[in-house]
């Protein structure tokens, strides 16, 4: 890690691939199909700004913040999908039963996607989410228990 | 994140499933290693009685995957040089060292091109004529242990005769056998954590829910998957002679005589390594001679031990243990014309299983294939388990050799890409994996490559990078190839 913020090669590549598939799973999961050129802009971006990192504890935080925002950029600048947030009652995967999370993601906004990658596949809290994406705590909150509610229901039904 | 704590299991305790084993402990993955056997090894050891007495394998290339695997975990096995005094040819003429024969081969020390599509045979003769070819094609036998080496791939021959032959300088011998590198590494194995099951055959009922390296013969994995994996390979007598000592006796004859299309080759093994039959004072000759289908053991044998009667004269005299066999598939994969080891089944068999072993479609000579393909099979089994530990089901990419390169490009001063493509498909191993990425960095000078592969060709790019003024790595760059100092 010291190695890599001087500017090792040999160092940055092996943290690439310590971080690759758990950023590309974020970056995926929130960009979907342009899941690889965020995670590309996100490395790049993590590499350049190594140097400036002063504590190496805080690598993960701050790798997830910059996928987040890479992930989020990466779609959001593309026309084609809807950054609108959908409407609450779209679906929401039960990550425990649910078969297909892709499709699911699909039904979603980015920022949506954003939110339930980060509570339920990086497990940060409610708060910790909130401070992330910049909303207050309650939005968070209650965005997850409807669109969990709803799931719910839709999977009782079927 | 209970799943973190599943293990990866290795079916097969041979090179290939040490290796992988080795491979995925050092990535900190629990491992299990299942061996059907009371023994690590494989064929890289002998009998219960005679574990040291190897079935197979006798030399290490000093320029190969095995060698190279050993080095990076600076795993030092004493090794002995070649004996190259000692080696006799033994033709229609008679027994000698080979000077006559060296001058045939001549010509074939020029670098060439060999076709995928031809045979050795038909390529040989064309490109060094009658003769040349003829000895060539005989000479593949110590290599490839086939009855007619001439009949496979140019390209395929071709690599191991340069490898082989031509570079018998590169060649080592294990002191102690290969039970000595058996034993080291199953000594790190152990280090590592790697829980290892003895006498533990697996069927394809028990075969676990979690990521898998296979790393047994194709015929056995064929078995445990329920699915057709199959490859061409040679089939060989073996025969092993402990007797008493003449110090009169050459380290290797290569019998070419006529009447065969491949060679048999006779190791005195220990010539090169004294200790070879540990506490007993005798010498240990090992020959092998490939044999056709329709030839019996009784047969082989006999032709084996015509060559022994010129090669080491009183040898029956005083036997003290002899061992004698016929092996099938023993030696790895034999490339027919047409294909290359891209063609074998693959390492990647779908459903989190993973294939190793040495006729399967990785790069290198014999137990090479081994090496790469259990580093292989080991990576792809990591991925697996870290794709299940978390959340499974959640999309995910990754990080291609190509997309690697491209973020390194962007971050390191000065860096450069090319990009070429071959549409023979045939591109000089990156890694181990026989397309993938390698970096190296060496005083100031990063070289990065990477090989991706679709159905029509093989795409090599490569990343140049210094840290170092412009005129500084022009003068690099100029630097014929050997003197570069990104070479290993
Ligand atoms: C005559 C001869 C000469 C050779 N010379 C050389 C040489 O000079 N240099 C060189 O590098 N290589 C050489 N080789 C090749 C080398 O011996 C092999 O490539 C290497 O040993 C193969 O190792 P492996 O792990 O792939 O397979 P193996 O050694 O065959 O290991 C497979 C293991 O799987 C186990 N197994 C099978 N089924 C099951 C099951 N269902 N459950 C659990 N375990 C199972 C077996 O018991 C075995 O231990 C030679 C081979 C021969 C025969």
């Amino acid at each position: 890690m010291r190695a890599a913020q001087r500017g090792d090669p040999l160092a940055m590549d092996a943290l690439l691939t310590e971080l690759a598939p758990w950023v590309g799973r974020i970056c995926s999961s929130i960009a979907l199909d342009k899941g690889d050129d965020a995670m590309q802009e996100t490395l790049i971006s993590v590499l350049k700004n190594l140097p400036t990192l002063r504590e190496p504890a805080a690598l993960r935080g701050w790798v997830r913040r910059i996928a987040v925002r890479q992930a989020l950029r990466a779609v959001t600048g593309d026309r084609s999908v809807p950054v609108a947030d959908v409407p609450e009652a779209a679906t929401v995967p039960d990550f425990e039963t649910s078969v297909d999370v892709r499709e699911t993601l699909k039904k979603l906004s980015p920022q949506r996607r954003a939110v339930l990658v980060l509570r339920y596949l990086e497990d940060l809290s409610e708060q910790e989410v909130a401070e992330m994406m910049g909303t207050p705590e309650g939005t968070v909150k209650s965005g997850l228990f409807r669109a969990r509610e709803t799931f719910r229901d839709q999977w009782r039904e079927a | 994140m209970a799943t973190m704590d599943r293990p990866i299991h290795v079916v097969g305790g041979g090179i290939a499933g040490l290796v992988a084993a080795i491979t995925a402990a050092e990535a900190g993955a629990p491992v299990v290693l299942h061996e059907a056997s009371g023994r690590l090894g494989g064929r890289a050891v002998g009998s219960a009685e005679r574990p040291w007495v190897n079935l197979g394998p006798h030399v290490v290339f000093t320029d190969g995957a095995l060698a190279r695997w050993l080095r990076q975990r600076r795993i030092d096995i004493p090794m002995r040089g070649p004996l190259v005094r000692g080696l006799r040819l033994l033709d229609d003429r008679g027994t000698a060292f080979p000077i006559r024969h060296g001058l045939r081969l001549l010509p074939s020390i020029v670098r060439h091109d060999a076709p995928v599509d031809d045979t050795f045979r038909a390529w040989t003769e064309e490109t060094f004529g009658g003769s040349t070819a003829e000895l060539m094609c005989r000479l593949g036998g110590l290599i490839t242990y086939h009855h007619d080496p001439g009949s496979l791939s140019a390209r395929f021959m071709w690599e191991r005769y340069r490898r082989s032959i031509l570079s018998s300088d590169r060649v080592r011998w294990i002191a102690g056998g290969w039970l000595t590198l058996v034993d080291t590494l199953t000594e790190r194995a152990r280090t590592l954590g790697v829980r290892i099951e003895l006498d533990d055959r697996l069927t394809r009922q028990a075969l676990p829910d979690a990521p898998t390296v296979v790393a047994t013969k194709l015929a056995a994995a064929s078995r445990l998957l329920d699915r057709d994996l199959r490859w061409p390979g040679a089939r060989t007598a073996l025969l092993d002679v402990a007797t008493a000592p003449d110090r009169g006796w050459p380290s290797v004859v290569a019998d070419v005589r006529s009447d065969l299309a491949t060679c048999c080759m006779i190791e005195r093994e220990t010539a090169p390594d004294p200790g070879a039959l540990r506490e007993e004072h005798a010498e240990l000759i090992q020959a092998q001679l490939g044999v056709a289908a329709d030839v019996s053991v009784a047969e082989g044998v006999a032709r084996i031990e015509d060559g022994l009667d010129n090669g080491f004269p009183g040898w029956r005299e005083s036997v003290q243990w002899r061992r004698a066999q016929i092996l099938v598939d023993g030696v790895g994969a034999v490339d027919p014309p047409g294909t290359t080891w891209r063609d074998r089944p693959a390492v990647d068999q779908g459903d989190d299983v993973y294939l190793a072993g040495d006729a399967v479609a990785s790069p290198g000579l014999l137990s090479e294939v081994s090496v790469n393909s259990g580093v292989h099979a080991a990576r792809l089994a990591l991925d697996a388990r870290r794709r299940r530990a978390f959340a499974p089901g959640w999309p995910s990419v990754e990080l291609t050799p190509e997309r690697r390169l491209a973020v390194l490009a962007a971050v390191l001063p000065n860096a450069s890409v090319e990009t070429s493509t071959h549409v023979d498909r045939d591109v000089e191993p990156v890694d181990e994996t026989g397309l993938g990425y390698r970096l190296e960095h060496r005083a100031g000078l990063t070289r990065a490559t990477a090989v991706t592969a679709s159905d029509a060709d093989v795409r090599v790019m490569t990343l140049v990078a210094s840290g170092l003024p412009k005129p500084a790595r022009r003068l690099l760059e100029r630097l014929p190839g050997r003197l570069r100092p990104w070479r290993r």
